[in-house]
């Protein structure tokens, strides 16, 4: 009996199967490892002939995965222009401008990042944003109102804002990912309130009640449900990290919190001068952001690598050292100039972090087709923006 | 054809490019590659401003694109089509380093004279055109809040605040635009000695604020201070100025998400506090004007400023904390030497 090896396209996991007990070609299949799904066709190749050494006939015909790099061709002069021409007009205008101004500069940093040579692009329509900006600063306006008046009042508001927040998430990916293309296709998203409702009210509900240990388990089901749901054209994402992957991510600071507040708690009972007590702040503080950015690189790191499109997987691998460093010299510079570097440390940021980002797979992306679609509003990206939350991968 | 360019076509159904090259006949556009051949009306089809120098796009009626480096000719197409002449003189101005260096230079100015002067002149028209119903709800609002978590009933002796309650009649008889204007006595180990003004003309005055002063007149002066608040209406000032700094502070650091950012909250701040300032400045000349209208020495009034500054300094050693740094501390000297000097 022929044996016939199968192997995932998202985790690349390979198993040598009997040719008798494989499905028709065509069926779905699940994988074993990653529980991705993907098709089974019929080039699937004779065990031991790993592509290259096969003979004649269908099982030749799978070519060498390819490397697709991200790169990112901007540069801090110019944007550093578009950035204090649109801070200008957005004065002088009393913000009406805004919208524009979001618009030229999310074009400059999607149009220069270019993935196998072809650039992304932003096609948001400014006035589609205007109305989401006056309707979502009219809340906020209300809020801070409210917050310096009446706590009650402001209470209430926090309330609203809670039980819309997972329908702003869902409103917001759509309108990004629809206006985002690539090759002239646009990306999109699938808007499933349910389980937006599950992953970012429900189970953010649950987080205390559990003294925050399923933490790493919400943060799993909400990057599922974010990478699940988006597509490109009509080919969607797929997304095959498991739970586990995501508690290991936080075991570190297992270890690194019980020493911070050891150390703290010794200082507070031995009275220390106000001088320990501040170098004990510091290096409290210190710790924290250290493990906030290392919790931040790690969860892209796995996100993206997690990921997979077509038969095309992602890898990501930003270094921790690298991103510490970058913050730290991006903070340092940006006070030290009140602002001024702020274009050069987004550029910056932008190249590391995109730079380090591929894709691996067979084909490459010259065969996606376009999803019939309808125009979005910007409401619900315009309310996540005003309260600063940004939802990246 | 000499004038044709090359591009990239997109169909917009499929992601598959190929290499295309495009050329002006009259007032069309034709586009020429493997597969493709077809003419396109100039007035139909968009094209993209100048952006950093990103690839420009070729935009068809029919959903498909034409990605083009040649920004000569699609600056020319854009003149032709008299379109997009904003966004061309934008491009311009962002790419030419001295109109760069201009538009930083104009931004800073028109920020530092909206700060200095047209949010403070703008929230004092505001301030006075609001009704007596808003400042009267903020003020309620405010004392309620305040009476739950902060502030419990005074403790002086039934005597001593009805004298108290003369000394403040005796400071706004007369006085009709001081109509609603009232004291309340509290006592409040979080708040110390302190007296403040609520919006709506309520004026706080602690217990130890009474215990700490060492005759009335000290105590007329720290009343007519925050009479002087209440009559320039800078507790609702105040309020407006400061949401209106963070509006301009968050239009000005870029995206009106960084107002929860350490980086935008700063300089508001900072801003905050020199408002304050100014307010405590004009409230201390109300003061010296009081003091001296009624005949009694200045001195009394820095005083007082100066054994506040010394409680409140017993209270900064006994826990010290990192909120020292923002502190009125040295604001507080100041203060005392500028009426010091307002002395005869």
């Amino acid at each position: 009996m022929p044996m016939i090896n199968l192997r995932c396209p998202h985790c690349d996991f390979s198993k040598d199967l009997e040719a008798s007990v494989l499905p028709k070609p065509g069926a779905r299949v699940n994988c074993p490892k990653c529980g991705g799904q993907f098709p089974f066709l019929e080039e699937a190749s004779p065990a031991g002939s790993a592509g290259e050494a096969a003979g004649p006939g269908r099982s030749a015909l799978r070519p060498a995965p390819r490397t697709l790099n991200f790169t990112f061709s901007g540069n801090a002069r110019e944007y550093f222009g578009i950035w204090i021409v649109n801070t200008l007009l957005r004065i002088v205008t009393l913000g009406i401008y805004s919208p524009w101004a979001k618009v030229r500069k999310r074009r400059y940093f999607y149009c220069n990042t270019l993935l196998d040579g072809a650039p992304f692009d932003y096609l948001a329509d400014p006035l589609a944003i205007l109305k989401g900006w006056a309707i979502a600063g009219a809340f906020f306006g209300l809020y801070s109102l409210a917050s310096r008046t009446s706590p009650l009042l402001s209470l209430g508001f926090m309330l609203v804002f809670f039980g819309i927040f997972p329908w702003v998430i869902v409103r917001s990916r759509i309108f990004n990912l629809r206006n985002s293309t690539h090759r002239n296709i646009r990306l999109g998203f699938c808007a499933d309130y349910g389980e937006a409702y599950r992953a970012f009210l429900w189970w953010q509900l649950l987080m205390p009640l559990t003294f925050g240990l399923i933490t790493p388990y919400v943060i799993y089901r909400q990057k599922k449900f974010l990478v699940e749901n988006s597509r490109y054209g009509t080919t969607r994402f797929f997304f095959h990290a498991q739970p586990g992957q995501y508690y290991r991510i936080f075991l570190p600071l297992l270890v690194l919190f019980p020493v911070v507040i050891g150390v703290s708690l010794a200082v507070f009972f031995l009275k220390g001068s106000p001088i320990l007590l501040i170098l004990s702040s510091a290096l409290f503080s210190v710790c924290y952001l250290a493990a906030a950015v290392y919790v931040s690189t790690a969860l892209t790191n796995l996100t993206w690598s997690s990921t997979s499109i077509g038969g095309h997987r992602f890898t990501c691998d930003l270094r921790l050292r690298d991103l510490i460093w970058i913050y730290f010299s991006n903070s340092v510079a940006i006070v030290f100039t009140l602002g001024m570097l702020a274009p050069w440390a987004a550029v910056r940021l932008a190249h590391y972090r995109l730079e380090r980002i591929t894709v691996c797979g067979v084909g490459g992306f010259d065969s996606i087709t376009a999803a019939a679609d309808q125009e979005v509003s910007a409401t619900g990206e315009e309310l996540g923006d005003m309260f600063g939350f940004d939802l990246g991968l | 054809m000499i004038n044709s360019w090359p591009a990239i076509w997109y169909d917009g159904r499929t992601s598959r490019g190929c290499a295309v090259t495009v050329s002006r006949e009259g007032d069309a556009l034709r586009v020429v590659g493997e597969g493709v051949d077809r003419r396109h009306p100039l007035a139909e089809v968009r094209v993209d401003p100048g952006l950093g120098s990103v690839r420009r796009m070729l935009r068809f009626p029919d959903g498909a694109t034409a990605e083009m480096t040649a920004d000569a000719f699609l600056d020319g197409l854009l003149r032709r089509q008299g379109k997009g002449r904003f966004f061309s003189r934008v491009h311009g101005w962002e790419t030419s380093l001295k109109m760069a260096l201009t538009a930083l230079l104009l931004t800073l100015l028109v920020a530092f004279c909206c700060i200095r002067y047209g949010i403070p002149f703008l929230a004092a028209r505001a301030a006075f055109a609001l009704p007596a119903a808003t400042s009267e709800a903020i003020g309620r609002e405010t004392l309620q809040f305040l009476d739950k978590f902060a502030m419990q009933p005074t403790k002086l002796p039934e005597g001593r605040r009805r004298e108290l309650s003369r000394l403040f009649r005796a400071l706004v008889a007369g006085r009709p635009d001081l109509k609603g204007c009232r004291l309340e006595l509290r006592s409040s180990p979080a708040i110390g000695a302190n007296a403040f003004a609520l919006p709506s003309g309520i004026v706080i005055l602690t217990d130890r604020m009474v215990e700490i002063s060492t005759n009335d007149n000290e105590i007329a002066a720290v009343l007519a201070h925050e009479v002087g608040h209440v009559t320039r209406r800078h507790a609702l000032r105040h309020l407006l100025q400061n949401s209106a700094t963070v509006l301009l502070v968050a239009t000005l650091t870029g995206d009106i998400t960084s107002v929860t950012t350490l980086a935008a909250t700063m300089p508001t701040v900072l801003i905050d506090a020199k408002y304050s300032r100014d307010f405590e400045r004009e409230a201390d000349d109300a003061a010296v004007a009081y003091l001296k209208g009624k005949g009694i020495p200045v001195r009394v009034y820095a005083e007082i400023l100066a054994r506040l500054d010394a409680e409140h300094g017993k209270e900064r050693d006994s826990a010290p904390r990192f909120g020292e740094l923002f502190d009125n501390h040295p604001l507080m000297m100041e203060r005392v030497l500028r009426v010091m000097a307002a002395e005869p």
